[in-house]
């Protein structure tokens, strides 16, 4: 049950990806990196429903969220948005290979 | 709520709550689509409607911009063999400008009656007319997420009026009213 509910929402995120991917041949440029950071919260909303997830990816898709909209209003705040965002999980993982070590 | 005050203040809403919008309210939003204007009086449209949660959850993996968790979803359609029997060959250029014209119904009717509601032109449309089991001359041409709003939505900036306005001819500014005041 729980294998089979894995793959149907995988297989919902692929629909995401693919019809993204299609679309973005004709919407605006910047739409690129918005759909990437959606499928990101997407990602995780699935791995939530499936009981995979980790506290710190609703961290994740909280900041993401807080930012993404910016795309519409002010280019330049998504950008820093991003920037903050991989800084952020870079140091993430850094942290949990010192705590590995 | 006062006509203009409506036009004014819906918003493209993409956060939603998780109350259920009644049968009859998506009742209400489907009648005031239908009284849109329409070229000739054709009503080239259908409406497909969906509360679903799990076909909801399909529609949105085939449609990057429709965000949140929408508590009802319309696909509006154009029905392209209406709009080609009784307009011609032009009639689908008529007949996108119809739905259009009767999404925006839609969307002040869902404002007008306390839902918050967005227009999604972001999505596959052959993979939605799959989903929604459409023959292939009804085709999905603006899909509506609504639901009861979660939160307030912000307001985008819209271009002065002096930018887009031209009075009388292009390029023309003022008003002739003003020109004569000025005088
Ligand atoms: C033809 C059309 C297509 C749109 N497509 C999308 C879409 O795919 N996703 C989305 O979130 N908003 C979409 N919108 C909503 C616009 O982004 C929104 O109307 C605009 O940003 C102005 O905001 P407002 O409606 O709150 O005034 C669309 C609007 C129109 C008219």
């Amino acid at each position: 049950m729980k294998h089979d509910e894995a793959v149907r929402r995988i297989h919902m995120l692929l629909c995401f990806m693919a019809s993204s991917a299609r679309g973005l041949f004709g919407e605006p440029r910047v739409y690129g990196p918005f759909r990437l950071l959606d499928a990101m919260t997407r990602l995780i909303d699935a791995l939530e429903e499936l009981d995979l997830d980790d506290p710190y990816f609703h961290e994740v898709r909280d900041q993401i969220d807080r930012f993404k909209f910016k795309v519409m209003e002010d280019e330049a705040a998504f950008i820093e948005g991003i920037d903050a965002l991989v800084k952020g999980l870079a140091s993430r993982l850094r942290e949990n290979r010192e705590a590995r070590e | 709520m006062e006509l203009f005050e409506a036009i004014l203040s819906r918003r493209s809403v993409r956060r939603y709550a998780p109350d259920p919008i009644p049968p009859e309210v998506a009742g209400r939003l489907l009648e005031a689509a239908t009284w849109a204007p329409s070229g000739g009086n054709i009503q080239p449209w259908q409406f497909v409607v969906t509360s679903d949660p799990g076909q909801i959850e399909e529609l949105k993996s085939v449609s990057p911009g429709m965000f949140g968790r929408p508590r009802l979803v319309v696909a509006c359609c154009v029905d392209r063999r209406r709009a080609e029997e009784r307009s011609g060959p032009g009639g689908l250029h008529i007949a996108t400008l119809d739905v259009a014209m009767a999404t925006q119904n839609l969307l002040l009717a869902a404002h007008g009656l306390g839902l918050g509601a967005c227009a999604i032109l972001s999505f596959h449309p052959a993979a939605v007319q799959e989903l929604l089991g459409c023959p292939g001359w009804v085709v999905p041409t603006l899909l509506v997420a609504a639901g009861y709003p979660e939160a307030e939505t912000p307001r985008p900036s819209r271009r002065p009026l002096e930018e887009v306005t031209h009075h009388g001819a292009w390029g023309r500014r003022e008003t002739p009213g003003e020109r004569g005041a000025g005088s």
